[in-house]
């Protein structure tokens, strides 16, 4: 819990809450630009082909998390919490390496098919350069927007129970769908 | 399904169709990585 639960919110939390989204920019900008550099090599692949690969691998990934293949065939995923001793040099450095950490998307579990299907994307989209660092923006962002939400004044336990049910239910498949549709657009 | 939950994927939706719509494939890129940050809101 990076924030404390209070309805007034103090510089302390602000600065918390930017450490974190610069952290998971970072990790972020880590994870895409190494895995954009490695899809360099898929790059002499005709479009038609990487459409293909990129299109049956979403469906792959899909049924393997949340359809008949689940259970059956993992896909690979970091299955532990990320550990409090980051937090060992203070809240605002912690809340950087926590949310550096969360940004990789490679240090903890991952609940839902789009990252693996925005990975594939990476792999074989041929995204330019500025593509690829507008993913690792708004990926950074979307790990954000949970703990940025929590400086409103808003009941946290809903906010949490909405998106916990949000990532047994339906949002996952969708924001799936909406990685595919706008991975078949940029290749 | 909740408004809260809702927006996760819609906003990164219409992100998306938009800069389809608009030929800006850097905005497409920013959508689909948001869409793939917020799908994961939950295990924060």
């Amino acid at each position: 819990m990076l924030l404390p639960p209070e309805r007034n919110r103090s510089q302390l939390d602000f600065r918390i809450v930017q450490a974190y989204l610069a952290g998971a920019t970072c990790g972020a900008l880590l994870t895409v630009m190494t895995v954009w550099l490695i899809g360099g090599f898929a790059a002499p692949l005709p479009a038609v082909a990487r459409t293909i690969v990129i299109a049956a691998g979403a469906v792959v990934i899909w049924m393997c998390q949340r359809g008949p293949l689940s259970g059956k065939l993992a896909l690979p995923q970091n299955r532990r919490q990320i550990p409090q001793a980051v937090f060992g040099s203070g809240l605002v450095k912690g809340a950087y390496r926590f949310g550096f950490e969360m940004g990789t998307g490679v240090r903890t579990y991952l609940p839902s098919p789009a990252p693996y299907i925005l990975l594939l994307t990476l792999l074989f989209g041929r995204l330019t350069f500025a593509s690829a660092l507008l993913v690792a923006i708004g990926f950074g962002l979307g790990r954000a927007v949970p703990l940025m939400l929590q400086l409103r004044k808003v009941d946290r336990d809903q906010v949490t129970e909405a998106f916990l049910r949000g990532t047994i239910q339906i949002p996952p498949t969708a924001a799936s769908c909406v990685v595919l549709v706008g991975a078949l657009i940029l290749v | 399904m909740t408004k809260r939950v809702y927006w996760t994927w819609l906003i990164p939706a219409v992100i998306v169709a938009g800069a389809f719509v608009l030929h800006a494939d850097p905005l497409v890129a920013l959508g689909i990585g948001l869409a793939s940050g917020l799908s994961l809101a939950g295990s924060i």
